[in-house]
Order: structure tokens, then sequence, then C-alpha cells
């Protein structure tokens, strides 16, 4: 009977290359200030989660008669509009590197979900603010989500609902995301850049240009 | 093309691994940015706080705008509110929208029960002592259907018709009981006797603001207000926050098409803009498996910026 | 109560959002513009 154990912890040394997961070298062509978006991106969602858990110590409606509980929620906003532009500066590099080439489709598929999961998450978010906002968010969104009947059962007009998803659920499906997708980079490596060759590979010193072929994700 | 040119070397992204490479510390980049991160929210929550308008409760809906909640009672008891006509997932008053064929809306069935006359107006005034409004409600409840639609429809229309939509101005009719039960509702609205009134469960605790903010979106007080903020729904309202703070811009391409034809005049517009966002979200996420939009890094260079260290050292 | 707005045709945006927009993407040139000398970038030893 073969081990399930041995078989799991099996499956995951592999998931990454040995010393992959923590490398202290990257490859040479990794030489511009857009590749800092991703690991600002991924801070700023630290301090979002962590701003957010400060909100939770003091409740839901702490930050309307707190003055430190108002602060505490001015810093969960602006994190959180950090967190979406380093997200989209980091998808506007990826993009213009296609960055899904070389078997990279499922890395550059995890990080849009992960964009659009965190749209949930902010939006459950707003929703839950328990002010003019909220109520008029709310009173908006039920009819987008209504319309295709999705309001029956995710009620945008219950903020005990609302508040729920936006604290437990959509945080945990977000971050199961997150993980996979850098997961996914450590395992691929950074992508080469678009025509390179490798170093005394044949071709690598020819002046002849790339032939113009369509960036697929197995090209 | 034959598939020995698929798998020369040439045709093939190269394994990163294969680069030449120079030491780098991850820890410390991601610990410095995280300190960044961190310093930058707090500069910038210090600097520019956080907007916190008051909810509008119903007591600040029926002293700022007492004719507007007459005419909304008036026209829950009429059934010619939003609530009344809405559809599911609250009633059978509506078709609600479609998309295309699909009629999802009604196809997800009524979950969410509300019988706007009764659960937003009748049953909160039922639990008033007063005389006045006990006769009231006894004669609307004594009377047939018809004549109650009869009675509201005609109280409601003369409230539009009347000056400010003052009930003061409204002329004599065959109303029946509406005038005085309309009238009660704001006398209880005003009186903050309506917070908490509406909770579905008629129990101690409430988290459940469904039928409040119902009503409220059936009067025309919550919408003035959010177009007074660039909220609604044609002003860009989704990508918009109140004051003068940033929003969500993220939102612009959601709410764009709210913004054109045909969703402007689209009875099904809801509908229409959520399926087409559904269908652009997928395009995002299949980007690298759709041709042409997959090549425009080539055709749009910046890669060709972004990697020049490299290509310079390659000579390519 | 209301914020600073701008239009242009169909467009009606808030001067704060616009501001937020337009930073990223000067940061976004910027990045992509400005040189990157990290420690060693000039030589590398293959792995």
């Amino acid at each position: 009977m073969s081990s399930w154990t041995v078989g799991l912890r099996t499956r995951l040394a592999r998931t990454v290359p040995p010393g992959e997961l923590l490398p202290d070298r990257q490859p040479a062509y990794v030489s511009s200030w857009i590749y800092v978006f991703g690991v600002l991106c991924l801070a700023s969602l630290i301090v979002v989660i962590g701003t957010g858990c400060v909100l939770a110590i003091g409740g839901v409606t702490w930050w309307h008669t707190s003055g430190l509980g108002h602060f505490v929620n001015s810093t969960h906003l602006w994190s959180v509009e950090l967190f979406f532009a380093t997200m989209v500066i980091h998808l506007w590099g990826k993009f213009f590197m296609a960055a899904w080439r070389g078997k990279r489709a499922l890395t550059w598929m995890t990080g849009a979900v992960a964009f659009v999961g965190s749209v949930g998450t902010a939006f459950t978010g707003y929703l839950s603010q328990t002010n003019f906002d909220s109520q008029w968010i709310a009173g908006q969104a039920k009819d987008g989500l209504n319309a295709v009947g999705i309001g029956a059962f995710f009620n945008v007009l219950d903020p005990g609902q609302m508040l729920l998803w936006h604290v437990t659920l959509l945080p945990l499906l977000v971050g199961v995301i997150v993980v996979a997708h850098i997961v996914l980079v450590r395992r691929h490596g950074v992508v080469p850049p678009i025509d390179a060759v490798v170093p005394g590979e044949p071709g690598a010193d020819a002046a002849v240009p790339a032939p113009v072929r369509d960036l697929t994700t197995t090209g | 093309m034959t598939s020995t040119l698929h798998r020369t070397r040439r045709d093939g992204t190269p394994d990163s691994h294969a680069f030449p490479t120079r030491p780098y510390d991850l820890v410390k980049e991601f610990s410095i940015a995280l300190v960044a991160m961190l310093v930058l929210t707090v500069v910038l929550a210090g600097v520019f706080s956080s907007p916190d308008e008051k909810p509008i409760t119903l007591a600040a809906w029926a002293n700022g705008a007492p004719n507007d909640v007459v005419a909304t009672a008036a026209g829950e008891l009429a059934g010619t509110t939003t609530s009344a006509g809405y559809g599911a997932p609250y009633n059978t008053g509506g078709q609600g929208q479609q998309l295309g064929p699909l009629a999802l809306q009604r196809w997800a069935g009524v979950t969410i029960p509300v019988d706007p006359a009764q659960d937003l107006v009748l049953t909160p005034l039922s639990r008033v002592a007063d005389p006045a409004t006990r006769a009231a409600l006894a004669a609307w409840n004594a009377a047939t259907s018809d004549q109650q639609t009869t009675w509201a429809t005609a109280y409601a229309t003369a409230l539009g018709n009347a000056t400010d939509g003052n009930p003061a101005a409204v002329p004599a009719g065959d109303y029946g009981p509406v005038p005085a039960i309309s009238s009660a509702f704001l006398a209880l609205a005003r009186a903050g006797g309506l917070e908490g009134a509406l909770d579905p469960s008629g129990a101690f605790y409430g988290t459940d603001s469904t039928r409040g903010l119902l009503l409220l979106a059936d009067g025309a007080y919550l919408e003035d207000q959010a177009r007074a903020r660039s909220l609604g729904g044609d002003q860009w309202g989704m990508m918009n926050e109140t004051g003068n703070y940033p929003g969500q811009p993220w939102m612009w391409l959601y709410t764009f098409w709210y913004q054109v034809p045909p969703f402007t005049t689209s009875d099904n517009a809801d509908a229409q803009v959520w399926g087409l966002m559904m269908l652009l979200t997928l395009g995002l996420v299949l980007v690298p498996f759709i041709p042409g939009v997959r090549s425009i890094p080539r055709w749009v260079p910046v890669h060709r910026l972004i990697w020049r260290d490299w290509y310079r050292k390659q000579g390519t | 109560m209301n914020g600073s707005y701008v239009d242009w045709g169909v467009v009606h945006i808030s001067v704060a959002n616009l501001v937020v927009i337009g930073v990223m993407v000067a940061l976004f040139l910027l990045a992509v513009l400005v040189p990157f000398h990290g420690p060693g970038s000039s030589d590398g030893d293959a792995s």
C-alpha cells in the first residue's frame, strides 16, 4: 500500500525546482523597475489584510465613532488603492512582456482571476461601510446582480451576509489564488525576454532577426 | 510549417534557468517593499483620511423630504413603486430582466420575499396604537383588493399632480383611508419609529437591511442625494466616491457601458452589461490563447525598453 | 458635498480618479524608462 504522505511530500517537493522557492539568484535579464510592482502588490495586500484585522478588533461601526478607528479605516482604504494601482501596473508590464510564454499561461490566468476576485472582495467591503455610500452602492448593485439571478442568494442589501463574505470567504479565495500565482512564478521562473536565446546556444550571436510569429504559450 | 520547426529551440521560449544569473535577495526586497507600502499607507491615510457620510435614516428622510415619504407610502399601497413591480427575488410583481432569451432573474425565483405594501408600510404601521391610524388600517383591510388599488392609485396620482407633491394641496377625492395611512406613516418615520422596524425577523438582533433599503430606494430622496454626488449610474457613478476621494477607477469599463447606447435606453441594461463584462473578463483571463491580442506585445514593443539592457548585451 | 469633476465628451470623471490614473500611467512610464542598475547587473555568472 503506497503512502499518501510520501506521495503528497513528493508532489509538493516537485511543485517548484529545488532551491527555487526562495532563490538567491535571478536571471540577468531581470533588469527593469517594472519588476518591482509584483512584490509591491503583494506587500500592499499584506497591509490591506493587516489593516483589515485591526478594523475587526474594533468592530463594524467602530470607525464611525472613534478617531483611531477612522484612521485605521483610512489606512485600509489607502492600502486598497495602492493594492489595485500596483496590481494594474504589474498587469500592464506583464502584458507587454507577453509573460504567458513558455508554458506560463496559468500564471497569467491566476493573476487575472486574482484581479477579478479582488474587485469582488473590495465590492463587499464597500457594502460593509454602514454609511451613505454603502446604502447607495447596495441599492445600485442589487439591480445588476438581481438581473442575472445572483441576487437570489447573494443579498447585497444584507450587511450581515456581505461583511462575512468580505472578511472570510473572499479573502480566503483570493489568498489561495495569490499563493497559486506566486508558486507558479517560482516554478517556471521569470519569463525570458521576447526572442531571447540562451548565450552559447545556436543563433545567440546572429544578426538574423527573429521570425515573426504569434506569441503563444508554447512559443 | 512542419512539426520539426515547432520543436527547434528558436521557436520555443528557452528555460529561464538556462540563463546567466546574478545574486539577489528576495526576502530583503520583500521586506523593503512591505515597509515602503506600510509607510505610504500611513502617510496617505494621515494626509487624506477617508470619507464617511452618515447613512440616511428613515427619520432623516422623513424630516428632509416629507412629501417624498407620503408619495412613496401611497405608491407602495398602489403597487406602483419599483419594489412593487420588481419581480424576483422579492416578489412576482414583474418579469425582471432578460439576457437575450435567458430569463435568469425570474428563473432564480423569489428567495427574499417582500410584499411592499404589507411589509414596508402596513405591518410597521399596525404596531402604532393611535386610534385614528388603527381605524384607517381597519378600513383598508376591510376593503376588496380592487377597491384598495383604486383608492391608492387615485391618491398617488393626485399627489403627483399637486404642487411639490404636497398632500395639503391635493384636491378632495375618493381616496379612502390612504391619505390617513400615508400621513400616519410619515409621522411614524419622523419620530424614528421605522428604524429597525422593517427587519424581516422581527426579532431583537437585526443585521439584514433589505426592507429598509428597498423602501428608501422606492423614494426619490436617496437617489437625489446620490446624483448630487455624481454617484448615479449614468454619471459613471460606479467609479466614484463621495467628496473629493478617489473611488474605484478599476470599474471604468463596467460603468462605461451604462453611458452609451444601446444600454442607456435598454430595459435589460443590467443583464446585458453584466453579460458583456463576463465575456470581456473571460477574454482577459484567456489572453494567452487569443490570436492577435496575444501578439500585441510584439506590435507595440514596450518590451524592447524593458529588456534593453539584455538586448544590448546580446547584440540583438 | 460633491467632489470636483472633469467632463470630456461622454466621459465624466472625478479629479481624484483622474489623478490616481495619471499617477499610475506616470509610474508605468517611469518604471519602463528609468535605467535600472541593480547589484552586479552588468555581469552575470551562469548558475
